[in-house]
């Protein structure tokens, strides 16, 4: 009994950490003078801080006995979700995990765009025009960011209703980045969430600046890039 | 006189008709100046709003004058022709085109073509489709479509009585000499309420103002085929790569499409919420954006490898177009002055 409620006590501190994000509105979207925070520069994964799948598997699994209480006994222990809420869940971890697993990103920032730039996936682009965020789509889906204060939250809105919120917090001193990914899907009952850290790292310089041309493909030179 | 001596007199004097012959051919062909493509798309604007990369558009706004050029110049029908860096040139006929559509798969350009009369010669659109089993080293959907252009302005110039057509070299040259000496040559030319110009009469043959203005436009002549040939090193040194940016775009649009109807058309591996129909959703996003991305990076590889041309010919044309500013004020000052002079008006 003590172990439970030891156990509750990490869940519900769990869940005050990693808050539900909100969807982007209209005044997330908005940008009136510089962007919030500036979180340009390379990023490596810092798995010591890195949520635990399986831990983060039954934080959903309780939010899930929270979410419809009278379909699960929760006082005798863990709670116990149907098969099907189950493999909800689990996909949806699986899915998550898989998705977050870039080991480095490296983030371009301008005035008018955020570029996030992750290993073997699509590049997370965030575009203000006009003082508004621009959202990107294709026949697959629609992407759209906003800011939450200091946060930049990015949304991803698949075809069958399929959404993936990414939301990018930066330490004070600049040096840690927090990502924060929360995939719903409409066939689970409660959404799966998911921390990554980064930490800021310099890449090494190459001793060649190369370009990418049509007819010569990658052209290098010894030449420094300010030359 | 031997008949040696006449047979060379008969043939110095076929030679001097066959001379005289070529140079009223040569005269009663009209001068053209092409300026820049209008792009049809603001710098600012970016590729989704309107599926165009602005710089690649500023690029072949620059490029396809030159085509057109030697489209029109093989002709044969024309005197000389030019391209342009000034927008609003007076010559005897200038041939503006503004980029509507390239994309590699279809090119849309309209043509306007306007002699110093003010009177439109043409004002079409022009289209080519590339096909996508062109041969390789196949002609360019652009050469086409100026074929095409240069056989319709051919047609159009046909159209034109030879009354017309004199009138319109005159008229060019008395504009010429407007734009740089109002003073001397505004009772020459009168600009009508709809936009066309007409001749108030023209001065004489012996007019020193005349001798002057003529002068200083075969001095223009000479820095504008300057700037002209740069546009040809430019065509000479893009016309690889826009070629094969050319075929990139149209492969581009052929995976698009592909790619909308394979989403459309694909099925979800397992049920619905299994971990098989998330990744299924997510990857066909994820294809489209990666391909997007390809997309981009193919542009910026076409600019890095286009820009430090174009960056050459910018410099040269600048250079050109802060001399002739130059020359032009001066030349518009003493002009001023010696019509003042010669005419012993004071504007006191």
């Amino acid at each position: 009994m003590r172990n439970h409620s030891l156990l509750l006590l990490l869940f519900s501190s769990l869940s005050a950490c990693v808050q539900q994000p909100p969807a982007i509105d209209e005044s997330m979207r908005r940008v009136d003078a510089q962007l919030p925070a500036d979180f340009a520069g390379s990023w490596q994964r810092n798995y010591a801080r890195d949520d635990d799948v399986n831990r983060a598997l039954q934080q959903a699994w309780y939010d899930l006995a929270r979410a419809t209480p009278d379909r699960y006994d929760t006082t005798a222990g863990m709670a116990a979700p149907s098969q099907r809420d189950a493999d909800a869940v689990v996909a949806l971890a699986r899915f998550t995990e898989l998705i977050t697993r870039s080991d480095d990103i490296t983030i371009v920032q301008n005035d008018q765009e955020i570029r996030v730039e992750r290993d073997d996936d699509f590049s997370l682009v965030c575009r203000f025009e006009n003082g508004m965020s621009q959202p990107v789509e294709n026949p697959g889906g629609a992407e759209i960011c906003g800011w939450d204060g200091e946060d930049l939250v990015s949304q991803l809105t698949l075809a069958d209703g399929l959404t993936v919120l990414h939301r990018f917090t930066i330490s004070a001193d600049g040096n840690e980045l927090r990502v924060v990914t929360t995939v719903s899907s409409p066939t689970s009952r409660v959404p799966f969430t998911l921390q990554r850290f980064f930490r800021k790292f310099e890449r090494p310089q190459s001793k060649f600046h190369c370009v990418e041309t049509l007819t010569m493909k990658r052209v290098c030179s010894t030449k420094a890039e300010d030359e | 006189m031997t008949r040696a001596g006449i047979s060379c007199v008969l043939t110095a004097l076929l030679l001097l008709a066959s001379v005289s012959a070529r140079a009223d051919a040569v005269a009663a062909h009209l001068n053209v100046a092409i300026p820049d493509f209008g792009t049809g798309v603001a710098s600012t604007s970016t590729y989704a709003e309107l599926g165009i990369f602005p710089r690649v558009r500023t690029i072949e706004a620059q490029f396809l004058p030159y085509a057109l050029r030697r489209r029109l110049a093989a002709s044969g029908d024309w005197g000389v022709v030019r391209v342009v860096a000034d927008d609003a040139p007076v010559e005897e006929l200038v041939i503006h085109g503004d980029i509507l559509r390239s994309d590699g798969r279809e090119l849309a350009i309209r043509v306007r073509a306007i002699d110093a009369s003010g009177l439109a010669w043409l004002d079409e659109t022009f289209t080519a489709a590339t096909s996508a089993t062109a041969a390789a080293g196949a002609e360019p959907a652009y050469e086409s479509l100026f074929a095409e252009v240069a056989g319709r302005l051919g047609e159009a110039l046909a159209g034109q009585s030879a009354e017309h057509l004199e009138n319109v070299r005159d008229l060019a040259l008395m504009r010429y000499g407007l734009r740089l000496a109002p003073k001397a040559f505004d009772q020459y030319v009168a600009e009508m309420p709809d936009g066309r110009f007409e001749l108030s009469r023209l001065p004489a043959r012996s007019d020193p103002m005349l001798d002057r203005i003529t002068r200083i436009r075969e001095a223009e002549y000479v820095i504008i085929d300057a700037a002209d040939e740069k546009y040809a090193t430019l065509h000479e040194d893009v016309v690889s790569v826009y070629d094969v940016w050319r075929k990139y775009s149209r492969k581009s649009l052929e995976y698009e499409a592909q790619d909308e109807r394979r989403i459309a058309d694909s099925t979800p591996p397992g049920p619905r919420g299994s971990y098989d129909a998330l990744l299924h959703s997510y990857e066909n996003y994820k294809f489209s954006r990666m391909t997007a991305e390809e997309r981009d990076d193919m542009a910026v590889a076409f600019d890095n490898e286009v820009r430090p041309i174009v960056e050459r010919l910018d410099e040269r044309l600048t250079a050109y177009d802060a001399w002739l500013e130059g020359k032009y004020a001066e030349w518009n000052r003493l002009l001023e002055e010696l019509n003042v002079l010669e005419t012993r008006f004071s504007p006191q």
